[in-house]
């Protein structure tokens, strides 16, 4: 049995823990509503340009001369890994899901005989990976999403990064791994590819555009290769960018789950604590009442 | 419904955010091989802009909404027409005077040597779209 005083120092002690816990849920909800408009006012934009890519790349005629983000280098030989964590944690298995996922994802693609680069964006990732894949890890960039939200000249300078290796032959395939927020309470980890560009979503679209004929023929200006070569760059960005943007609400999100999940924990631990504390009490005062009147009995 | 004969769709988005999106009747748009008008009914075409000012009319004989844009692509088709700016502001919000005193001060931190890469990068592109802005709004003084 506990003495007292241990007892008021661990109420005390779990009492300050769920001030901090509750702090840190109110904090993440109004980020998490700001993070939320940001990655809201960036739909628009990244449908637009979803669309559009969709329209151009079927009406393209692809050959050899095809850029090479849009057909890719013919090989399938190096990965790149581009893993979107938080930097920091206490929210859950948000960051954990999205780890898990990248670790069978490399693992099967290294049993399958390829080459695994890695960039993490987010401390977290890289802290995990650094363990068992440090010598992967290509580059890590962190503090992306700062006080005054998303770092886009940062961003851009990620991705253009991502391009220059890419134009350089460092790899062949890119794919993502993020998040993906589809509410407050859930979030997913995803794989997306995004270099080369995948084209088996609008292969079918092709197809029915096809059987009804040139209906809406675009016209291209300057001219269709370098409205392409100017717009794949840009669609990853883009993809980069939503990503970057799912995670850092999804963050919050889970912070804010977690941090609720914990406060009321700590609530139900401070009951718990507070009953012992008080039977405890008792127990001690009937042990000294016995004590006091045996005593007398006694005399 | 007459009208939709005569007015589109039109939308002008950002990755920031959608500026603007309406029912208008005329657009104009600054093409990298030169401006080029868009009504309903156009046929379809996929452009990409250069720097410059894009001029939106809602009726015939209306005055413009102006609103500058860094470059981008513009997705005419039948019914809607969407441009896909880098970066997009309203030409009002545009001062000669402010933009000339941020090149100033641009240059001056560019002329700082203990600059890095990266920060290097970021200080050109945003004194070229200050430059582009500035040459947008002198222009239209000119006019």
């Amino acid at each position: 049995m506990a003495s007292l005083k241990e007892y008021r120092d661990r109420i005390a002690g779990v009492k300050s823990t769920r001030k901090i816990t509750s702090a840190m849920k109110m904090v993440a909800a109004s980020k998490l509503k700001k993070a939320q408009e940001q990655a809201e006012a960036a739909q628009p934009y990244a449908q637009a340009i979803t669309d559009m890519m969709a329209r151009v790349v079927a009406g393209v005629t692809i050959g050899p001369g095809s850029p090479k983000l849009l057909i890719g280098t013919g090989k399938d030989k190096v990965h790149l890994i581009v893993l979107v964590t938080a930097d920091r944690g206490l929210c859950g298995g948000f960051n954990g899901n999205a780890i898990k996922l990248a670790l069978q994802h490399i693992r099967s693609l290294e049993k399958a005989g390829r080459q695994v680069k890695i960039l993490c964006i987010g401390r977290r990732g890289k802290i995990v990976l650094n363990r068992e894949y440090g010598d992967r890890i290509i580059e890590t960039v962190t503090n992306i999403s700062g006080k005054a939200g998303l770092d886009y000249d940062l961003l851009r300078s990620v991705v253009e990064q991502i391009l220059h290796r890419f134009d350089d032959g460092e790899f062949d395939v890119c794919s993502l791994i993020y998040n993906q927020f589809f509410s407050v309470l859930t979030q997913r980890p995803k794989i997306q590819q995004v270099i080369p560009f995948s084209l088996n979503k609008f292969d079918e679209d092709k197809d029915a555009e096809d059987k009804k004929g040139p209906a809406s023929k675009y016209a291209f200006e300057p001219t269709e290769e370098e409205i392409l070569g100017k717009l794949l760059p840009r669609n990853f960005g883009v993809q980069v960018y939503r990503a970057v943007l799912d995670s850092a609400a999804g963050e919050q999100a889970a912070r804010m789950t977690a941090m609720d999940n914990a406060t009321r924990n700590a609530g139900d631990m401070i009951s718990n604590l507070t009953l012992k504390y008080n039977r405890e009490r008792q127990s001690v005062i009937t042990s000294e009442l016995i004590e006091i009147i045996s005593g007398a009995e006694a005399v | 419904m007459s009208e939709n004969q005569t007015t589109f769709q039109f939308e002008l988005v950002s990755p920031e955010k959608k500026l603007f999106s309406q029912m208008v009747w005329q657009v104009v748009v600054p093409g990298d091989e030169g401006d080029f008008g868009v009504r309903a009914g156009h046929a379809s075409l996929v452009s990409s802009v250069r720097p410059g000012i894009v001029k939106v009319w809602s009726a015939p004989g209306a005055d413009p909404v102006e609103m500058f844009v860094t470059g981008g692509f513009a997705d005419v088709s039948g019914e809607n027409c969407a441009v896909l700016a880098e970066q997009a502001c309203e030409v009002t919000e545009l001062n000669a005077e402010t933009l000339t005193q941020e090149i100033a001060d641009l240059n001056e931190k560019l002329a700082a040597s203990d600059l890095t890469a990266p920060a290097q990068k970021k200080l050109r592109n945003e004194l070229d779209v200050a430059n582009a802005k500035l040459r947008v709004v002198s222009g239209n003084a000119h006019h």
